[in-house]
Formats: structure tokens, sequence, C-alpha cells
């Protein structure tokens, strides 16, 4: 699904910032948003989830955003927030991911057989008769994804999902997002994690006073030394490693090293 | 420099008062804190571990424990009865006093306490929030900063009373990172004894001399970050920094390991031992 | 308390008015409303409380709560004009159901007695900035410990509000609908009570730790110097207080002689 954005215009109440996209195209696959605090990052993200009243224009495959939507938001955009504890509310780790489903008013086979799926695939099956207020805050997180993956929307905004996790969790929620990207989802993220950023190595787009300082794939933003200085960010840590071995062409990931 | 602290645990087992599983397992070690790294996964027992450590514990849930913990020579109840410990809790908006009605005032609520006069207590704040790149904002409501913000803010309302122990719980996960080079090129200088739990490997490898590895409540190992680095080479669980995995994808050494920090790996790259 | 700050600059009467007067007219009104006896009398109360909220900068936290009480009145005019068990005289009838005049006027002066105490409440907490009149309080003689716990509803009610704003909006995204009637009003408030509950209890025991450690009960404890001056602080203190015990007086007087 494509999402394009024509116009988009937001202004903080009380504030002198405000948001300015003249124009923004958001592909099948995975985009990162990154940028400072105050950047719009966050703005974006809600003004394309329709969880804010915004000027100009942003479609889904041609279709205008209240008529995306209108049919209702669950199979539509998963939205995870960066703080879990915002998003969970049942009694049991297992109905908070069948919550979702049972609101679709699927039968109550596939409910089960999506929600004990789900639970495997993000290691959370021997919490499902928790409370999830008495998981660890990196289960939560997983937890919140949880409850979107099962819904299998076409988009995905996720608000800094590798926040809070632990390493064992950001291996699993990075293979996530690649089997994501090769169902052919759209996905949208902020992150401050530049050397996930890189490992990614899908395309970003750096935000600055709520406008693109950059778009395009990560290496032409972190060789950027002056670009990186403005928007107050750092370049990943093999990048920085690898310019001081003083190697010909700096590897931005692991990956890239022989 | 610095003070080091000898800390001494002996079978310390621990768990929640209605819970069969225990938080803490067996844990014995007999260490120095200079600058100690917590790393495990979630669910290991760092928090309990810092929240034990800090005298706190039992305000959080009721606990059933055995064994020991002496500190310098004394229980740990003994040694924090005379001593200043600070804490710094993993959500930082909750741990600010909510009195206060700028930044300043924030920092200085502790200082109050402590019943310094007015010269000394502008001075520590003005220093302290120096050193967290909290001078811009001492004048501004607690509530108008960003996370990242309320994160060094609750840093420096504890490091402003010269605690005699530093327990950090995940202190830089909403930081951006230039926030979080800073403070951790603050605290590798600190003379203050610290136990950081934290995920950023990097800079732990960096700043950390010493590293507890814990899981499922239980000690894996405590040593020096190569070592433990080394014994964990090929457990996906762990993280390794990126040096570390440089190194071993280059097949460079250095003084027997794969080097564990930047220098470390320039040196190795230079004139290390290649495999 | 930005609203605060703004009410001290201002020179608006409400800034010279000491934070112990302010408190005390809180007892007062409450007594007053309690010693009410029927409509006509806590109507002149509310009216006298209302008076103050006129008088405040602004009222955003005052329109939030009074939304939320008068949806418990409502509820309890509904409950209490239907069963009330002195209910003989029908007011009206609803279709085939009869209210009765009894259970609605007992309703509507419980109602007032709410609401008063709402209103005398947030004329403090509009009014109050925090550190200043923390020190006063400190000043008079109460112990830090005290100050704060008299303080506490100006930082946990704001803060609660916040908790509120961010998880509605969270919950949103995951497609709960604000409601539009009451009826669905209350069937959505259980997915935002969940998390606001849990991550209220949360936080409180997160400061009472943080607190603790910071010296929060430290016998060598200074207070700090306070510039501010108050308009007869001491003869409000005086006739609030006499005021008040005469209410008290009344109210024994009204008990012994039932």
């Amino acid at each position: 699904m494509e999402i394009t954005i024509k116009n988009l215009q937001y202004s903080y109440p009380g504030s002198p910032f405000s948001l300015n996209l003249p124009e923004y195209v958001f592909a099948p696959g995975l985009t990162t948003l990154i940028g400072q605090n105050g950047a719009g990052k966050s703005t974006l993200l809600k003004a394309v989830a329709g969880l804010i009243d915004f000027d100009g224009e942003i479609d889904f495959d041609g279709e205008n955003l209240q008529d995306f939507l209108a049919k209702g938001r669950l199979t539509k955009i998963g939205y995870t927030f960066q703080d879990p504890n915002d998003q969970l509310f049942n009694s049991t780790v297992y109905k908070e991911v069948a919550w979702g489903l049972e609101q679709l008013k699927m039968p109550e086979d596939e409910v089960e057989k999506r929600t004990i799926s789900t639970l495997d695939k993000l290691g959370l099956t021997e919490f499902k008769g928790l409370n999830p207020y008495d998981l660890s805050l990196s289960d939560k997180k997983l937890l919140t994804l949880a409850t979107v993956l099962a819904l299998d929307p076409a988009i995905y905004l996720f608000d800094e999902p590798l926040m809070c996790l632990d390493y064992p969790s950001r291996q699993l929620v990075s293979q996530l997002f690649n089997e994501l990207i090769n169902e052919g989802k759209t996905i949208i993220m902020i992150c401050h994690d530049m050397d996930w950023v890189a490992e990614m190595g899908s395309r970003i787009c750096v935000m600055a006073g709520g406008q693109v300082a950059y778009d395009g794939l990560p290496r032409g933003f972190f060789e950027n030394e002056q670009l990186l200085k403005e928007n107050g960010l750092l370049p990943p840590r093999v990048y920085q490693l690898s310019k001081m071995l003083n190697m010909a062409t700096p590897c931005l990931s692991l990956a890239e090293i022989q | 420099m610095g003070n080091h602290l000898q800390v001494a645990f002996d079978q310390v087992n621990l768990n929640y008062a209605g819970f069969d599983e225990l938080a803490l397992k067996k844990l014995t070690l007999h260490s120095e804190i200079n600058k100690v790294g917590l790393i495990g996964p979630s669910h290991a027992g760092k928090s309990t571990l810092l929240y034990l450590l800090a005298g706190v514990l039992d305000q959080v849930i009721p606990t059933e424990k055995s064994g020991t913990i002496a500190l310098d020579g004394q229980d740990l109840v003994n040694w924090l009865a005379s001593k200043q410990i600070g804490l710094v809790l993993q959500d930082p908006a909750s741990q600010l006093s909510g009195m206060a009605d700028t930044v300043f005032d924030e920092i200085a609520f502790g200082l109050y306490n402590q019943g310094l006069e007015e010269a000394e207590i502008e001075k520590r704040v003005q220093a302290v929030a120096q050193k967290l790149d909290l001078e811009d904002f001492l004048d501004q409501a607690p509530t108008a900063l960003s996370g990242g913000q309320i994160q060094r803010l609750a840093i420096a309302s504890i490091i402003a009373l010269k605690p005699d122990l530093l327990l950090l719980d995940d202190p830089t996960s909403q930081m951006d990172p230039l926030g979080r080079q800073h403070f951790f090129a603050w605290l590798k200088e600190s003379d203050c004894p610290v136990i950081i739990a934290s995920s950023e490997i990097d800079d732990l490898a960096e700043v950390c001399d010493q590293l507890w590895v814990l899981e499922d409540g239980e000690l894996q190992m405590a040593g020096k970050p190569a070592d433990i680095f080394m014994k964990f080479a090929n457990d996906q669980e762990i993280a390794k920094p990126a040096a570390f995995l440089m190194g071993e994808k280059m097949g460079c050494k250095f003084d027997g390991h794969y080097p564990v920090t930047a220098d470390e790996l320039m040196k190795a790259a230079a004139y290390g031992n290649h495999d | 308390m930005d609203a605060a700050k703004s009410a001290s600059s201002n020179a608006n009467w409400t800034a010279s008015v000491d934070p112990v007067t302010k408190l005390l007219l809180i007892l007062f009104f409450t007594l007053a409303a309690f010693c009410a006896q029927n409509l006509v009398e806590a109507g002149i109360v509310l009216v006298f409380t209302l008076a103050l909220v006129f008088a405040l900068p602004t009222k955003k936290s005052l329109w939030a709560m009074t939304a939320f009480s008068l949806f418990i009145i409502v509820t309890m005019v509904v409950i209490q004009g239907l069963f009330w068990p002195s209910n003989q005289t029908v007011a009206f009838h609803l279709g085939t159901i009869d209210f009765y005049q009894e259970g609605l006027k007992h309703a509507l002066l419980l109602g007032s007695r709410i609401l008063v105490i709402i209103f005398s409440t947030s004329f403090f907490i509009e009014t109050t900035t925090l550190s200043e009149n923390s020190r006063y309080l400190e000043k008079s003689g109460l112990s830090f410990k005290q100050v704060y716990v008299l303080m506490s509803v100006c930082y946990i009610l704001p803060q609660m509000h916040r908790n509120l704003q961010k998880i509605r909006f969270a919950q949103k995204a995951r497609g709960i609908q604000p409601a539009k009637s009451l009826w669905s009003k209350a069937k959505t408030l259980m997915p935002v009570l969940v998390p606001l509950i849990v991550k209220s209890f949360q936080e409180a025991m997160n400061r009472s730790i943080s607190l603790q450690l910071r010296g929060f009960d430290s016998p060598v404890r200074r207070v700090p110097k306070s510039d501010r001056t108050y308009w007869q602080d001491r003869a409000c203190h005086r006739l609030l207080a006499a005021l008040s015990l005469v209410l008290v007086g009344v109210k024994i007087w009204e008990i012994i002689c039932k």
C-alpha cells in the first residue's frame, strides 16, 4: 500500500512549531523517521494514523484518509506507542491480543488460532494467563506489538518500537520486521537507534523543524557530517569505528565488513 | 582515582511474596565496585538487585529473602543508615518530586533536605546542570521537558546529593544519541561507585571496568568486559559491542581477546594478533 | 501549574490570598454545604463557590472535573429519583417510569455538595504555585511531610489528567472510539480506567521511593526562603477557622436535637 502525502500542515496549538510536508510518498517496505525531539516525527505518524486533524491530504493507494479509515481502523492501521503501559487494558495477555480480533466479530476458533500463533511468534505464550501489568517492560512492549500483528493490517506505524526491549527481543523484532517487509507491508517507524537503522538498510526520512531534511538511504545521510551535526545525530557505531580505522569505504553495519 | 566500595553477596535468595519463583538465586559475589555494568535479558533480576541494594525493595513489593549482603564489611542495612544512596529508576517522570516549579527547584529539592546553605545549593545545582546539559533549562517547568531531558533531570537530582553509591536502572532509554554520549562521558569521569543496568553495550564496554551478567535471577558471570564477551561470544542472548564483533569478523585480537573498546580495536587492527 | 504562574504575574487578587486561607475556604464551604438543609441554602453556598471559580485565570482542569462529576450527579439523580426509600410524591413521569420529588431533592442536595467541594478545591489548585506555596506552608510551621500531603492534589490531579490524555490517545489508535452518548462513555471508561489506575499507582510508588532516598523526611531539612507577601493572612485564618467552628457547632446541635 502506498501512502501519499500532499501539502500536509499541522501547528501545535500555542506553539511556534508546525509540520510542513509539501509532498511525500511512503512506499511498501520500511521507512524510518529520525530526528531530534520536536522535529515532527510523532506528529507525522499521528497524522498518517488519522489521530489528529491536519490540513492537507493523505491518500492510501489513492483513497482519502477519512474514507480509508471509515470502514474501521483495526485491519487498516496498526499503531504502537512508546510507552506500552498506555495501550494495555485487558485482564490477561491472551485477552489483550484476542481483544482486537473479537472487535472484528471473528469466529471464536479463528480468534483462538490467530491469538495463539501471534503469542507464539513473539515468545509470549508462557505469559498468556498473566495480567499484562505483571510483565517486564520489554515483554509489555512485545505484547503491544502482538496486539497489532494479530490483526494483520496493511500499514504499521511504530513509535520507538525498540525502546525498552532487551537484546533477545530486539533480535526477534528485527526478524519480524523483515518478515513484514517481505510480505509487502508498509511500515513507518520512529527510531533513535542509528545502529539498527544502518543494519536494516531501509529508507530513512530525517526530520528537522517540521520538515524533511533528508530522504533516502542511510549511507547518504551518515556520510554527510554537516547534516549529521545540524540534526544533532551520531552515525552508527560500526561506521564510527571503521572511519577510525581509516577504511577506504567506512562500513555502516557489520554485514558490510569483509 | 575514585572511591572503591567492597560488596559481598553471600547465598542471597529472594522471592516476591506470593510467587514461588526466585527473583534472585543463590547470588554469591565478592567484588569491588568502581563502575559496574549490569547486563542480561529482561526478568533477569537486574532491577531487583538495584532496588535491593538501595534498601527499597520491600516498599515496592514484600519479599522473602535469605543470605547476607555487606558493603565495606558492614551489613547492608547498617551501611545504608549512614550513607547516601542514589537510585535512578527506569521511569524518569515518576521520580520527580512533583513539587518543583522549575528544573532548578527539582534538583535543589534533595539538597534542602540535606540542610545545605543557599549558596552551596546554588553552586551544586549549577555544576550538576552543566554536567548533564541542563543549564539552558533551569528556569523551565519539569513538565515541559522531553523524555530524554527528564531522564537527565532525574539523574541530576540524584547526583547533586553526592551519593556514596549510585545505582542506575536503564537511565538512557529515552535519550537521543548525543545525550547518551554526553551522559556516558560524564559517567566515565565521575568519581562515585556506580552500578548501571543498561542495554547500551557499547557504552558499558567503554565505561565499565566490570560487568555482571544476570539471567533468570542467577549470576552467570562477573568479570572484566573482555572476559565476559569472550566467554559469551557464541551466546545469542548476550549483546556484544560493535568493536568486539568487528574484531571477530576481521580476525584481530588485542591482548588475547577481541577488542571491546574503540581504542582496543584500533590497536588490534594496527598490531594485534590476527587469526 | 503554568496557569498558576500567569496568575501570580498578572497581579490577580487570587495570588495575594495565602494558601492556608484557600485551604480553610475549602473547609468552610464544605461545612456550609453540609449544613445546608434545603436546595435554597445549598444553592446560596454553591453561588459563592461559583464566584470563586469565575476569578480563575484558566479553568481547564475545572471543566474536566466538573464534567466528570456531572456524570456522577446525573446518575445519582436518576437512581435516587427512582429508588430512594423515602420516595412518596411523584415529580414527573417519563413514559411509564415515575420520578419522585424526595429522591430528586436528596440527590440534588448531594450533587450541590460535590460541586461545592470541586469548585473550592479547584480555586486552590488553579491559583497555587507549588514551590512558593509549599514554602509558605512550611514557614507556617507544618512539617514538609504534611505540606507534601496537602499539596499532593496539586500535582497528582494534573498528572493523572496528562496520563488520561495519553492513554485516551493510545486507545483511540487501537480503535476505541471516543464516546458520544453517556452510556457509551461509561462503557468505554473501563479501557481507560485500568491503565490509568495502574500507571498512577506505579508512579505513586516510584515517587515515594525516590522521595525517601532524597531525604524527604530528613530531620535536618532547611526550609527554603520565600519573598512573597499575602493580604491579611492571619486575620483570614482566624476568621475562617472561627466560622468553621460555628458551622461544626451548628451541625452538632442539629444532631443532638434530633
